[in-house]
């Protein structure tokens, strides 16, 4: 009980928050709504025993991507969205029905999967211990090369941002 | 109560958000924005169904989605800088030198 | 006993090869290998026929398989019985002779290592369909014949009229053997029908000897297989190339168009006969169209000036009595014919090359007296007009003789057009004889007799058309499908009547010069026009190839060019190109539009993807 009553509270939120995201004219508002966002999302991470996860989910998404993001928009002063042009309006309109179209689809996705599987399984914690746990033994390679990842990514966002070397 | 279809229902919602946001945004910026959102829908699918499977593989690829995701905006960031240095602008509309 | 065959068949082969690879330039060389090869061949052949004929006379085949198919198996092999033992010994003995009297006759000429080359090429080719075993061979090397008959008679390429007349005996009898073809191939269902599906003449003959049916079928082949005959043996309507022919040296056409080649048809006819006997309705067509060619040629003999263009038609006409007697019930008459005439006509050749090498010319109109300056020459042609003529005791006489009795004994109409066909024989020779041999001269180069090597073949020639009544060929050659021909006086009667009547006419007019014709001129003038222009053949096949083939092709290149080209290929660039260009219009450079047809064609996607399941 008090579960549905926290889902549909924070579910609601996140998405008015992502609306928001997408709606409004104002790239800074669009930034912190998005933070907004991710703090429920946060919580229902909570809700699904993903503890670990959730703490992980705020420090890097909200702590770290949404500042960067947040850096650059000051940086380069994007200001207002402009009014929308014509062809704007004609992406809105497709927009919209692609938008629909996809999300009958996700309904009679999950209607047709649904009764499969159920909640019989056990709830297992998303404790640290456990998490770290599977991530250090069975996907202890795809964590390796994660972080190699991260490297390329590093000198890539660092190459690319440098200035041309006279 | 609270099944696994609602979290997938909503995490469906929260994709197809994001694709609108994609679709319709103009700046760059706010397009990668968008993005993140659609990450955060399949991550919500993830932990669903970590959670109503009893299985914590779900979490880990959560796990992994997020470094990735940092990647990708990092180095996302660092060519939308480099195409505002270069265009004077962020407008989409006006970017498409690659016409033809 | 079939090693000796097969060498028999590939020393020819040998030689050209050898003349073709080493020694083209070489003239001495050449003519040497080719002559020793065939002559080799020949004492081969008689040392087989010596050793079949202590034994009775067994049929001796051997087989190699040359391309197993699924239902039917393609050989090469050496059939040896009566009929190939005795056309080998004719091909190899007149051959040899023929090669011998062409070192002399062709010395000085500048393709003379590349006229050996493809006599002895034509050699193998000839041998080939002599010990053929099956059909199959036969219509491999019955083209590979029609290809050394080109070369032969295009010999002198430089010269238009040679090159052309290449080409058109060429093209000519190909069209007998698409016919021809067609037949073989029908052979297939139809021995299928009967069992095992074959190719093989005596598997053949036993097959059709117990079955019977099929009646159509066997009528329809027998006449398909009738068409490449047509076309080798020039028969009527496929006959317009032999003339022509004759732009070759006059060996070639000793060899190829009077003794062997041409003969091949005839051969085929005896070699297939136990197809041909079950159709009296292809028997009956054959008859008809060897009686009709024999008489239209020896009608066009009547009037030509050129002294081996004589002898050609006579070839086509003593050809048509030969398809005449196989039409009318025996192969061995037949066979006969062609052994004796392959005789005489050879020495009529030859002769005439003598007397063409002698004088320089074609035209009997520029000879005359020519006896007395070269008697060898002159006695042996005797021989030969004589024989052909028909004159008892030549060979000649004998093997007419069996053809008229047999006409007289199943057609009295065929038997009547022969009795005429023999008379103006006689009196076309006699007119060739008298003008060339004994008429006032009129030659404008001195004559001398021609050396040794070209009048021994001459004599020896002479000889065997002398003797060759005597050497029981007809019993020899005769099989269960043949009619019996039996002695009858009357007919012996009339042709010995008929034949001297004949010469005696030519006599009076051509060495006599006594103008008994001319009271007729005015009815026989036109005739001589219309047989002069051959009957206007050569200008209706010119006239067809004008009008018909000609417009056709044309027809054709239209179609190519406008719907093939212009149409497909381009088409298929110009659509490409314009569906190129529209689809460049998707290219927008704009993310923003990318974007949106990402997301729609995803949806999309996953749309058809639940609708399926």
């Amino acid at each position: 009980m008090n579960e549905a009553f926290f889902f549909y509270v924070f579910s609601g939120l996140t998405l008015l928050a992502a609306l928001y995201v997408v709606l409004t004219k104002n790239p800074t508002y669009a930034v912190l709504s998005l933070v907004a966002a991710m703090f429920s999302l946060a919580i229902l991470f909570v809700l699904l025993h993903a503890y670990f996860i959730a703490a992980v989910h705020i420090l890097v998404y909200a702590g770290a991507i949404l500042v960067l993001f947040l850096f650059v928009v000051m940086l380069l002063g994007v200001g207002r969205e402009e009014t929308a042009s014509r062809s704007q309006t004609l992406y809105r309109i497709f927009g919209g029905w692609v938008v629909l179209g996809f999300l009958m689809e996700i309904g009679l996705i999950v209607k047709a999967v649904s009764g499969t599987g159920g909640a019989s399984s056990p709830v297992l914690a998303g404790t640290i211990e456990a998490v770290g746990r599977l991530l250090f033994t069975r996907y202890f390679l795809p964590f390796e090369i994660t972080s190699v990842l991260l490297l390329v990514g590093i000198i890539g966002a660092v190459v690319l941002s440098r200035k041309e070397s006279v | 109560m609270i099944g696994l279809n609602h979290y997938l229902i909503l995490s469906g919602c929260l994709f197809a958000i994001g694709m609108y946001g994609i679709i319709t945004r103009r700046n760059a910026l706010l397009m990668l924005l968008s993005v993140e959102l659609l990450f955060n829908a399949a991550n919500l699918s993830f932990v669903a169904y970590a959670r109503y499977r009893g299985d914590l593989t779900g979490q880990v690829f959560v796990f992994f989605t997020m470094v990735v995701a940092a990647c990708e905006v990092a180095i996302g960031l660092a060519v939308a800088i480099l195409l505002y240095r270069a265009q004077e602008t962020l407008n989409t509309d006006e970017i498409h030198s690659l016409k033809g | 006993m079939i090693i000796l065959g097969w060498l028999i068949l590939f020393l020819p082969l040998f030689a050209c090869l050898a003349i073709a690879g080493f020694a083209l330039k070489q003239d001495k060389a050449s003519s040497w290998i080719a002559c020793g090869a065939l002559t080799l061949s020949f004492f081969l052949s008689l040392i087989v026929f010596a050793g079949m004929a202590m034994r009775k006379f067994p049929v001796f085949e051997s087989n190699v398989t040359v391309l197993p198919l699924e239902n039917l198996r393609l050989e090469f092999g050496i059939l040896l019985d009566r009929l190939s033992l005795l056309m080998l010994l004719v091909v190899t003995g007149i051959g040899s002779g023929i090669f011998l009297y062409s070192m002399e006759y062709m010395k000085g000429d500048k393709g003379y290592g590349r006229y050996f080359a493809a006599l002895s090429f034509f050699a193998f080719s000839m041998l080939g369909i002599v010990v053929s075993t099956n059909f199959f061979q036969t219509f491999i090397f019955w083209e590979l014949v029609g290809v050394s008959s080109y070369l032969l008679i295009g010999h002198w390429y430089e010269k238009d009229e040679a090159a052309d007349a290449g080409k058109k005996a060429f093209i000519t009898t190909r069209v007998g053997d698409v016919g021809f073809l067609i037949g073989i191939l029908l052979l297939g269902p139809l021995t299928a029908a009967f069992g095992k599906q074959t190719l093989n003449f005596q598997t053949l003959s036993g097959v059709l000897d117990m079955h019977s049916g099929h009646e159509r079928m066997i009528t329809a082949i027998c006449l398909l297989i009738f068409c490449g005959v047509l076309g080798k043996s020039a028969q009527f309507p496929l006959h317009v190339w032999l003339p022509d022919a004759m732009e070759g040296p006059t060996p070639v056409s000793a060899l190829i168009h009077a003794a062997t080649m041409v003969a091949a048809g005839v051969y085929l006819l005896a070699r297939a006969y136990f197809l041909f006997a079950v159709s009296p309705t292809a028997l009956a067509v054959i008859a008809n169209i060897g009686a009709f060619t024999a008489f239209m040629a020896a009608t066009m003999a009547l009037v030509q000036p050129d002294i081996k263009k004589i002898l050609a038609y006579s070839t086509l006409s003593q050809l048509g009595l030969m398809v005449m007697a196989a039409g009318l019930g025996s192969s061995s008459a037949a066979m006969y014919h062609l052994v004796t005439h392959a005789f005489f006509k050879a020495l009529l050749f030859l002769g005439a090359g003598s007397v063409i090498h002698a004088l320089d010319t074609q035209n009997i109109w520029e000879m005359g007296g020519v006896f007395r300056r070269m008697p060898i020459t002159g006695w042996t042609f005797l021989v030969g007009f004589l024989a052909l003529a028909g004159i008892f005791p030549l060979s000649g006489f004998w093997s007419k003789d069996e053809i008229l009795t047999l006409a007289f004994m199943t057609n009295r109409f065929l038997f009547w057009a022969a009795v005429a066909t023999a008379f103006l024989t006689s009196f076309y020779m006699g007119r060739l004889f008298f003008t060339v041999f004994l008429a006032e001269p009129r030659w404008k180069k001195e004559p001398h007799e021609s050396p040794r090597v070209m009048t021994v073949p001459l004599q020896v020639l002479a000889f065997f058309a002398i003797t060759g009544g005597f050497w029981g060929l007809g019993p020899f050659l005769h099989s269960h499908h043949d009619r019996v021909i039996e002695w009858s006086f009357s007919v012996v009667g009339i042709s010995l009547s008929v034949s001297p009547a004949g010469i005696l006419l030519a006599y009076l007019i051509y060495a006599l010069n006594i103008p008994l014709l001319a009271p007729f001129e005015r009815v026989l003038s036109p005739i001589g026009g219309l047989l002069i222009k051959k009957y206007y053949m050569d200008d209706f096949y010119d006239g067809l190839v004008k009008y018909v083939q000609q417009n056709f092709a044309g027809l054709c290149d239209l179609f190519e060019r406008y719907v093939v080209v212009k149409g497909m290929v381009n088409g298929t660039a110009h659509l490409t190109g314009w569906a190129g260009d529209r689809l460049r219009r998707f290219q927008t450079g704009k993310l923003q539009f990318y974007v949106f047809m990402f997301s729609a064609g995803v949806t999309l996607i996953t749309f058809v993807w639940v609708l399926v399941r």
